[in-house]
């Protein structure tokens, strides 16, 4: 709908502008033009939140999508005491969840930016995949949380915990996880814990899994990077937030990773064959290649899959 | 002509210039359809303007570097293989397996390994399953499925069937060393149905298993975990181009 109306918008700035061009004088004609630029402006802005789901438009089906036995995505509101943020979560509770009374592991899903999770739920189909590769018995059933990082839409956390502002890192490891034991059926142990994320989410999932190996057995990253490409405030972006760094500084946790990238997407592919050679034993490493697709969503439908089926492979298995 | 190249982006930039210019030449000629030639040409600037703009910030950010990834085609496609199977997967049945691959010899054992399936092995051929690997020697042979689905408190007891895992029961002599035992979990996989990169749960012979442990490829097995803490058994996964670094 609003790319309906952006595009009416510039097409009757435009038609104004050339009916009334003759008719106006020099500050008349100045509004005139300042108007269509500020609808195509406006038209661009629409298009380019569109790709990136930032500000989402439009109500999000938050009911089971799989009829009344399927699987269920909720929307629920994660209040942080350790983090001191509020905000907003997607949860996937699988069609399995709605029988017995089994604790499932759990996948926190990571959006990059400018972004939400919304890029999942629309672009990605993050339901449909997962009720399609559990049914395969390709993926064990799991609960997906699906958080959003950042209270400022346009403010770059990359998931850290930035100095004199957002805690997104303690939100995402602390506030989350604690509000799914306490909500959900989940397993509390590390071995049922995994992450993922594409873009910058891929870089969260990479970074809170080095960080936090206590917390998480394993972390899918799809189109990430080494460095988070922003001034944590501390330093931290060059030593203990850089994945690259604690690789070759550090002792490797005994976690699995799995980095995918498109051959043509410059930055993601280059830090990624960067992590890939510095990992070593006892970390564990896969590495997935889809041929070009840059940096697009279309390449991450193609990682989709294989990286979920994957981390049900390296996580531990429903609890009866 | 290469999406991100700067050969486009001029071609776009110059078309945008020119239409300024043609708009500008158009805006005081047109007689009755000067509106409509006006509108068209104003529309025709922005939408040019912006196309170059987008070209550039493309080429800086490299979202799209191709036509192809333009429209969304990646050149590849994630298959699942299928999950070939196992050599004796004709010969399971209820009871423990003998088990006497080729390189038994190489690993001088004290006997050849007793293997314990799930109930439901022959059931889910198209699934491999974890392993639990029990280095405590043969012991109770006899032993009823259903003891190892506890934690590792019950370890150490023996050949047991472990719930939606395959049991591999081994007895190590004093000549057995990890180094010799790196090949197992090969011909494991090559004879039943079970992961080979990961979901191992080594137990038993402390030194031996440890030893075991940090022989095999990384991520492969973990020594003495809850057998809850085991991934679970799956289908062959969806897969891309991909390899596994094992360090």
């Amino acid at each position: 709908m609003s790319t309906v109306l952006s595009l009416a918008a510039v097409l009757v700035t435009a038609a104004v502008l050339a009916l009334g061009w003759s008719r106006a004088r020099a500050l008349g004609r100045s509004a005139l033009v300042v108007l269509s630029l500020l609808s195509v402006v406006a038209a661009v802005a629409v298009q380019v939140n569109r790709l990136t789901e930032a500000y989402p438009t439009g109500a999000v089906a938050v009911t089971a999508a799989a009829g009344p036995t399927g699987s269920r995505l909720l929307t629920v509101t994660v209040a942080g005491p350790a983090s001191r943020l509020t905000l907003p979560m997607y949860v996937y509770l699988p069609a399995a969840y709605r029988t017995g009374t089994g604790r499932f592991p759990v996948i926190e899903a990571l959006h990059g930016y400018p972004g939400t999770p919304l890029t999942w739920l629309r672009k990605l189909n993050v339901q449909s995949t997962l009720d399609r590769e559990i049914a395969a018995g390709r993926m064990a059933p799991a609960i997906v949380l699906l958080p959003y990082q950042t209270p400022e839409r346009l403010l770059d956390t990359e998931c850290t915990n930035l100095h004199d502002g957002p805690q997104a890192e303690t939100f995402l490891t602390a506030d989350v996880p604690a509000f799914a034991r306490t909500h959900y059926r989940v397993r509390t142990d590390r071995a049922g814990w995994g992450l993922t994320g594409y873009s910058a989410g891929a870089f969260c999932a990479i970074n809170l899994a080095l960080r936090h190996p206590r917390q998480y057995a394993a972390a899918a990253s799809l189109s990430g990077y080494a460095e988070p490409g922003i001034d944590v405030g501390d330093g931290s972006q060059n030593t203990t937030n850089n994945p690259g760094w604690r690789l070759r500084h550090l002792p490797q946790p005994a976690i699995a990773l799995w980095l995918g990238w498109a051959g043509d997407d410059i930055e993601s592919a280059r830090d990624s064959r960067r992590l890939a050679a510095a990992v070593h034993r006892p970390l564990a490493l896969t590495t997935a290649l889809v041929a070009h697709g840059g940096h697009s969503s279309a390449v991450w439908r193609q990682m989709e899959a294989p990286a979920f089926d994957w981390l049900s492979a390296h996580l531990a298995r429903p609890l009866p | 002509m290469a999406l991100t190249g700067i050969p486009l982006i001029l071609l776009m930039a110059t078309a945008t210039g020119a239409a300024g210019v043609a708009t500008g030449w158009v805006w005081r000629r047109g007689g009755r359809l000067r509106p409509a030639v006006r509108t068209v040409a104003v529309l025709l600037v922005e939408v040019l303007t912006v196309l170059t703009a987008a070209l550039g910030v493309n080429r800086h950010e490299q979202f799209y570097p191709s036509w192809q990834a333009l429209r969304g085609d990646t050149g590849t496609i994630a298959i699942a293989e299928r999950r070939p199977a196992g050599r004796l997967d004709d010969r399971v049945h209820a009871g423990p397996l003998i088990w006497r691959p080729p390189a038994l010899a190489a690993w001088h054992l004290a006997g050849p390994p007793t293997v314990w399936l799930p109930h439901d092995y022959r059931e889910r051929p198209g699934d491999a399953f974890p392993v639990v690997l029990d280095l405590t020697g043969p012991g109770d042979r006899d032993a009823g499925p259903g003891d190892r689905d506890a934690g590792p408190g019950d370890r150490g007891a023996g050949s047991r069937r472990t719930p939606d895992a395959v049991t591999v029961t081994i007895a190590p002599t004093a000549t057995t060393t990890a180094s010799a035992l790196r090949d197992l979990p090969a011909a494991l996989g090559h004879d039943l149905r079970v992961t080979t990169t990961a979901g191992w749960d080594v137990v038993g012979d402390e030194p031996l298993a440890a030893a075991f442990v940090a022989a095999a490829p990384a991520g492969l097995a973990v020594l003495d975990q809850p057998v809850t803490a085991l991934p679970p058994a799956l289908a062959a996964p969806l897969r891309l181009p991909s390899r596994v670094v094992a360090s």
